[in-house]
């Protein structure tokens, strides 16, 4: 089996454009929720949301040779801006890009177009929806884009779904597969999921509350966050980030829309996970938890964390009350701002926490710097039951790789 | 690592627009009526889901409930490590519904249950609370390679030595109203056509919509009525036209087996001259001598027709006589036992997206 590194990553959110911005307004404990602004809803200005403060055209025009003939949904154009840096950021060009892999996702595709045109007359329906609804065709748009001519695919298991494109990413390398895979995923927000959400009765009317014991629901967020992984065959002596050491997938089987309150899955998930490894769990220095802020997720999340950890739970924190949950963008995201927080040595704080659900077990508190990491672990769980956890491990202490 | 290990197909089903329920391959008569879109022949669901639940059941996840049982019980086991589900529509339905109700109600009053049922893994999600399997559980949802990926994704887990028995479905589900949406446009036929005679006409500019569900229990034992062999699945995207013979050809000479070695071939023709013609170009030149034959005729148009290819291709490789009407076009080159087939499908209106399926005789 090939051993599978992080050379590259881009990613745009509520809190920046780029990875330098967002590292600094996760330094400064700087939150992107505010009163929806943009998005054509009876909530403008009244529910807070982790928007990116950029129209279509203003995304547009931060891709360079971009076709501006078509038409691209919002979630494809967040894709490629932050495609577009992951692939920069590890200086690919030529052959190493067309025969690069792509394992993308999303929870709702071009969902932006398609509410917004779905009674539109014939031929905008027939441009608009047909050509953009699929969680697929967002893929295809950053293949065409990068010329590929390799695997490409999209996965959607709701919001673990960028966690489990860096997943079989991973697989994809260390089978031999393939020597370079973009992962990563992306989401807008729409009416279709702020809705949905609040149908659940799970949106918070104010900035979310990670871990909070008077927590009340998520607020949506929205981003485009994508990884380059590449095979040590290939790797060099190029810059890497992290080198991904575990991994699992499973499904809890309990609910379409709910966790166990003992956070089975979680449990399950994370264990395998550190299974895979050759550490023990007291070796992880950080976990960048999946931390909703609904009531379920975060008690079933902590109460897994207690079993994996033996009630001793490492430095833990959400960015869930910074960027908002970004659904599809939520595993990889969570994946992005972990590995920066290692690689520069800072932990972030859970923003707007005050009161442990259980006394004892309170998330980070306050932005520290010089906090050396060997390894951590990024959650993401969603609905229909699916969990996946990703463990990274610091490669710099390792001088280059063996 | 088990790289050559064998995959088996312990057990099949799937649930189409032509009679094929309880496996039978087409021994009953084939329907030929005129029809402007095929839709599945729907089972009489209160046999496999209490009607309690029924009720409020989307279309896609009874199907996809009762495909996993049917293929568990086909296979003659209860449990499997690993469910993975390929779907390029997802759960229109109630993605219609959410979206109609967000509309009509200028987002009040809204019942949260077609927001939870529309995501794409719903039907992934359903089927591991019905066997209360805790393992891997995936969904891809990439146009008309979304169960190739999922197969592919079945043999890596079994290389990984993570698993024994992986189920591994595919489903798309064709609405009214996605009907009816659709077929605004000229991409879908309106006229009602007899769909197995979908061939014949050579003007087609439009394509017949379909849907089907598809589900196959994999193992890495024989049992006494395995069907085949997965040999292995692939896919690929090009962005430039100029690398798909040999993308395809180097997946055959990946597996040791040469061109002259595939039996038959099934593409995914669907009537569309401009779009058939190029691939059976492509194909009677990369394969001289391998006979050429469809599965759309029975399924319609719609990304994981081929997961219905590869339940046909199990039949034909479990021994069981080839009905004409598989054919494409020409009658076959020999009637030797067909020991290796390949299944080929290439999206259709956007054409990037290539997907091959390679299966052996036991």
């Amino acid at each position: 089996m090939k051993r599978v590194f992080v050379t590259g990553m881009g990613v745009i959110s509520a809190i920046g454009n780029g990875l330098e911005a967002n590292s600094n307004s996760l330094k400064k404990g700087l939150s992107g929720i505010k009163p929806i602004k943009h998005l054509n809803t009876i909530y403008r200005g009244i529910l807070p949301a982790a928007e990116i403060d950029l129209s279509n055209v203003e995304l547009i025009n931060l891709i360079p040779n971009f076709d501006k003939t078509q038409n691209y949904t919002r979630g494809q154009l967040l894709s490629l801006v932050a495609a577009n840096e992951a692939v920069a950021d590890a200086c690919l060009s030529g052959t190493d890009l067309s025969d690069m892999a792509i394992v993308s996702s999303n929870t709702i595709g071009g969902m932006d177009f398609t509410e917004q045109y779905y009674r539109a007359n014939k031929d905008e329906y027939q441009y608009f929806f047909n050509n953009s609804h699929s969680s697929g065709e967002t893929t295809r748009k950053i293949a065409s884009y990068l010329g590929t001519n390799a695997l490409i695919t999209t996965i959607s298991t709701a919001c673990s779904s960028s966690a489990n494109a860096i997943i079989m990413g991973t697989r994809l390398i260390r089978s031999g597969r393939a020597k370079r895979v973009l992962v990563g995923g992306s989401d807008p927000i729409t009416k279709f999921s702020l809705n949905g959400f609040a149908s659940l009765l799970i949106y918070d009317e104010n900035v979310c509350k990670p871990f909070d014991k008077d927590r009340n629901g998520l607020n949506l967020g929205e981003a485009g966050a994508y990884l380059i992984l590449e095979s040590e065959e290939v790797v060099n002596n190029k810059k890497c980030y992290a080198e991904i050491v575990g991994y699992a997938n499973r499904n809890e089987a309990f609910h379409a829309s709910a966790s166990t309150p003992d956070g089975e899955g979680a449990f399950l998930t994370m264990k395998q996970a550190l299974a895979m490894t050759n550490i023990e769990p007291n070796q992880i220095s950080f976990v960048h938890a999946h931390g909703t802020a609904t009531p379920n997720n975060d008690q079933s999340e902590l109460n897994a964390l207690k079993r994996v950890f033996n009630n001793k739970i490492p430095n833990f924190a959400s960015s869930k009350s910074y960027i908002g949950h970004t659904l599809g963008a939520a595993g990889a995201i969570n994946a992005i701002y972990g590995i920066i927080a290692m690689k520069d040595s800072f932990v972030f704080q859970n923003l707007s926490f005050t009161k442990p659900i259980e006394d004892g077990f309170e998330p980070i508190k306050e932005y520290t710097p010089n906090v050396h990491m060997d390894y951590i672990l990024s959650n993401a769980f969603g609905f229909g039951g699916n969990n996946s956890s990703i463990v990274f491990a610091n490669i710099s202490k390792e001088d280059g790789h063996e | 690592m088990a790289m050559n290990s064998k995959i088996y197909i312990n057990g099949i089903h799937s649930i189409a627009p032509q009679p094929c329920f309880e496996n039978g391959f087409f021994d009953e008569e084939l329907d030929t009526s005129a029809r402007s879109f095929l839709q599945i022949i729907a089972p009489r669901y209160l046999d496999y889901i209490p009607g309690k639940k029924l009720r409020r059941m989307p279309k896609l996840i009874r199907l996809g409930l009762i495909g996993a049982q049917k293929a568990l019980e086909d296979a003659k086991i209860h449990q499997i490590d690993s469910i993975i589900i390929g779907t390029g529509n997802g759960n229109i339905s109630d993605t219609q519904k959410f979206i109609n109700a967000i509309l009509d109600n200028d987002e009040k009053m809204l019942v949260p249950t077609s927001f939870v049922q529309s995501t794409n893994n719903i039907v992934a999600g359903s089927i591991a609370l019905m066997l209360q399997s805790k393992g891997y559980n995936m969904t891809y949802t990439h146009h008309s390679t979304s169960f190739e990926m999922s197969l592919l994704d079945a043999i890596m887990q079994f290389e990984e030595n993570e698993v024994d028995q992986v189920l591994v479905g595919a489903i798309d589900e064709m609405t009214e109203e996605n009907v009816k949406l659709k077929t605004q446009g000229d991409l879908w036929l309106k006229e009602p056509i007899n769909p197995i005679g979908i061939f014949n006409n050579t003007n087609n500019k439009a394509a017949l919509l379909g849907e089907s569900s598809s589900f196959f229990v994999l193992s890495n034992q024989a049992n006494d009525k395995s069907y085949a062999q997965l040999v292995d699945a692939d896919l690929f995207y090009h962005a430039t036209a100029s690398n798909v013979e040999k993308t395809i050809s180097k997946f055959i000479r990946k597996n040791n087996i040469h061109a002259n070695d595939i039996d038959l071939i099934l593409a995914g023709f669907n009537g569309v001259e401009t779009y058939d013609f190029p691939q059976r170009q492509l194909l009677k030149k990369i394969f001289p001598d391998s006979n050429i034959a469809a599965f759309k005729q029975f399924v319609g148009e719609h990304p994981t027709a081929s997961a219905f290819g590869m339940w046909m291709a199990a039949q034909i490789l479990s021994g069981k006589p080839i009905p004409k009407e598989v054919y494409y076009k020409e009658t076959p080159k020999n009637s030797n036992t067909i020991k290796t087939i390949l299944i080929i499908q290439k999206a259709y209106l956007s054409e990037e997206d290539y997907g091959m399926i390679l299966m052996r005789s036991v």
